[in-house]
């Protein structure tokens, strides 16, 4: 995972805040089960890192906001899973689909680990 | 700066990703958009091309396969099968540590092992050249002349 903490909120409710823009994300061949792996190794590779994004922007004084471009494969993660708000096709990022998180969206997603 | 998960908060977000049927893709970014992401149907095809380069890149190293599974970090069983079978799907780990172990890129030996789809034809194409180039050409040496003549006789063998 790549981040930086330069990038502006396009979110409405957060428009111009500061995040933590996750510039690339990916997890190794061998924990994917569309590889066609007999079994992933690892689950919830994902959400671990997204977990570490958000506090990484916590720590930053950002409030746990954090922005990203998905890759068409996984827009369902990010929005059911991890419950990022879709802010559509971005076509200046080879039209890959905008995520970002509110603070709110992001207390629920940890709360959700913990609510269970 | 530190982050501390609990094991309990971990194993419940990883049980509610295996009950959405999550297929495991967490891509993000522009640069992930290679060819890695993008999985190949499964086929039945025989795939020459990644068993042979992986056959003569251990030979130009002068090593067994044996001693390759062991410097590579890989099932000395499936590298037998990526040789020999060229219908043998290898499994994506494998696929990487070779990557890492003869130093090109892992996704170009992705695909030419046929586990992620090609950007171009260009690599295939380079594939094919290669496999019917580096057939061997050389005759028998003593030991392999007799270890065909041994297993000719036995296949003769009409009892």
């Amino acid at each position: 995972m790549i981040v930086d903490s330069l990038s502006r909120c396009k979110h409405e409710t957060q428009k111009a805040k500061p995040l933590i823009y996750i510039d690339y994300l990916e997890n190794a061949p061998w924990n994917r089960k569309e590889l066609d792996c007999d079994q992933a190794r690892i689950t919830g590779v994902g959400q671990l890192l997204i977990r570490a994004a958000i506090e990484l922007s916590i720590n930053e004084g950002f409030a746990g906001r954090i922005g990203l471009h998905s890759l068409p494969q996984a827009d369902s993660f990010y929005a059911k899973t991890c419950g990022m708000t879709d802010l559509g096709v971005d076509s200046s990022k080879e039209g890959l689909k905008y995520f970002e998180t509110t603070p709110e969206q992001s207390k629920a997603f940890i709360a959700k680990g913990e609510s269970l | 700066m530190k982050i501390e998960y609990t094991k309990e908060w971990c194993m419940r977000m990883a049980r509610l990703e295996d009950d959405a049927d999550h297929p495991g893709e967490i891509g993000a970014g522009v640069v992930a958009r290679d060819a890695k992401t993008a999985p190949v149907e499964a086929t039945s095809e025989a795939n020459v091309v990644f068993g042979r380069f992986v056959q003569l890149m251990r030979r130009k190293q002068g090593v067994t396969l044996e001693k390759l599974a062991e410097e590579a970090d890989v099932e000395i069983a499936e590298l037998v099968e990526i040789e020999d079978d060229s219908r043998h799907k290898p499994e994506p780990r494998t696929v990487y540590q070779l990557a890492n172990h003869f130093n090109v890129p892992s996704t170009k030996l992705m695909q030419l092992a046929g586990l992620s789809a090609p950007k171009n034809t260009h690599l295939f194409d380079a594939g094919i050249r290669f496999a019917a180039r580096s057939e061997s050409m050389q005759t028998l040496n003593e030991t392999e002349r007799a270890a065909l003549e041994a297993f000719v006789s036995v296949l003769s063998d009409r009892s």
